[in-house]
Formats: C-alpha cells, structure tokens, sequence
C-alpha cells in the first residue's frame, strides 16, 4: 500500500514524533507506516487522515498489484 | 513504543518485578513441595498448583505489557510469540529426539521458564528484526 505521510507531513513540517504524539502511536510506527513495512488499522488511518484534514483515500492508496 | 503515563509506568514496573519474584521463589516452593518422595499426594498436587500460578503474574504481566503498546509494537510482539512458539515446539521435539538417541542423559531436565523466555525473545527480536528489513 502507497502513501503520502511523508509529503503531508512535510508541508505542515512535522516530525514522526510529531505526528505519532498526534495519533498516539510510537515514532517506530509513523516510521513503519511511511515506509511501507506496516499497514494501519481503520482506526489509525482514520486518525491520520483526521490530523491533515484529508481522507483516507488521500493519504493512502492501493498498489496496482493489491 | 507509545508514551504511557508515568503511574501506568510504574505500576508495570512494580507488577514485573513482584511477577519475577514471585516466579522465582515459586520455584524453591514447588521443589520443597514435590522433590521428597515422602510427601503426600495433596502437598504434590499443591506443587502444580503452585508451579502454575506462579507464572501467571508474569503473564499477566506480559499481556499487560502487550495492551500498552501501540498497534505496530504489538503486531511485532504478536508475530515473534508466534515465531518463538514454532521454535519452542522444535526446541523440545529436539531435546527429547536427543535424550531417545542418548545425546543427552535422561536425568537432564530442560529448565521450561528460561528456555521459554530466551526462545520468546528470540523470536521477538527475529520479528522486529524482519519488520526493520522488510522493503
């Protein structure tokens, strides 16, 4: 699964720690998500998109083989 | 691993060391209680009982610490306790393969709490290990 943390977090100039103590989760998670290694629970996707104020569907995105 | 208030933090911190010492002091219990072969059956029974209760603080302990992780460290955990069960079941179908075989003597014993814990966090640090490579 793609997605745009990174660029997301980036505009708004947010650390993984940042981001993390905004959703509650470790900066180890952000960094699994970002890079792909982990995919999120509903409830953490829904609360990552929340924090930039998008969809999920703007953060995440299927891979063309999923 | 997520940030936990320091109250939670302590508590986990006093559960894991009463759980440890319980675990330990459990385990002269239980000799006392069934090594003599003069001891009745209720006391021999009162031994297992002991043995198993002994271990569940520390279970209790380690759910505890499960609960309080974030969703990524306990996907981690879970994974590596599969792992470490796979490699607990080959740890002992090799042991007794080897004691049938005489490699190992039979009055060798495989000590099942240290062996477990070592195998646990094998297959914890194998878990995160992969997670960490993992493209």
């Amino acid at each position: 699964m793609k997605n745009r943390l990174k660029v997301l977090r980036a505009e708004r100039n947010w650390s993984q720690m940042e981001l993390g103590n905004r959703v509650g989760v470790s900066r180890q998670a952000i960094n699994a998500v970002e890079t792909g290694k982990f995919d999120p629970s509903l409830p953490l996707a829904l609360k990552l998109a929340r924090v930039f104020d998008t969809t999920v569907e703007a953060v995440f995105e299927l891979d063309s083989g999923e | 691993m997520k940030v936990i208030p320091l109250n939670q933090a302590l508590k986990l911190w006093g559960l894991a060391i009463a759980s440890a010492g319980l675990l330990y002091a459990s385990g002269y219990l239980v000799d006392y209680l069934t090594a003599s072969t003069t001891t009745s059956l209720g006391l021999r029974w009162l031994g297992v009982f002991v043995a198993v209760g002994g271990t569940l603080p520390w279970l209790l302990f380690i759910a505890w610490m499960v609960s309080a992780m974030d969703e990524y460290h306990r996907h981690v955990t879970l994974v590596g306790t599969a792992v470490a069960f796979v490699g607990e079941l080959l740890a002992h179908i090799s042991f007794n393969v080897m004691q049938d075989a005489r490699l190992v003597s039979w009055s060798t014993h495989l000590q099942e709490i240290p062996v477990a814990m070592i195998v646990w966090l094998i297959g914890i640090g194998a878990s995160a290990f992969y997670y960490r490579l993992r493209l």
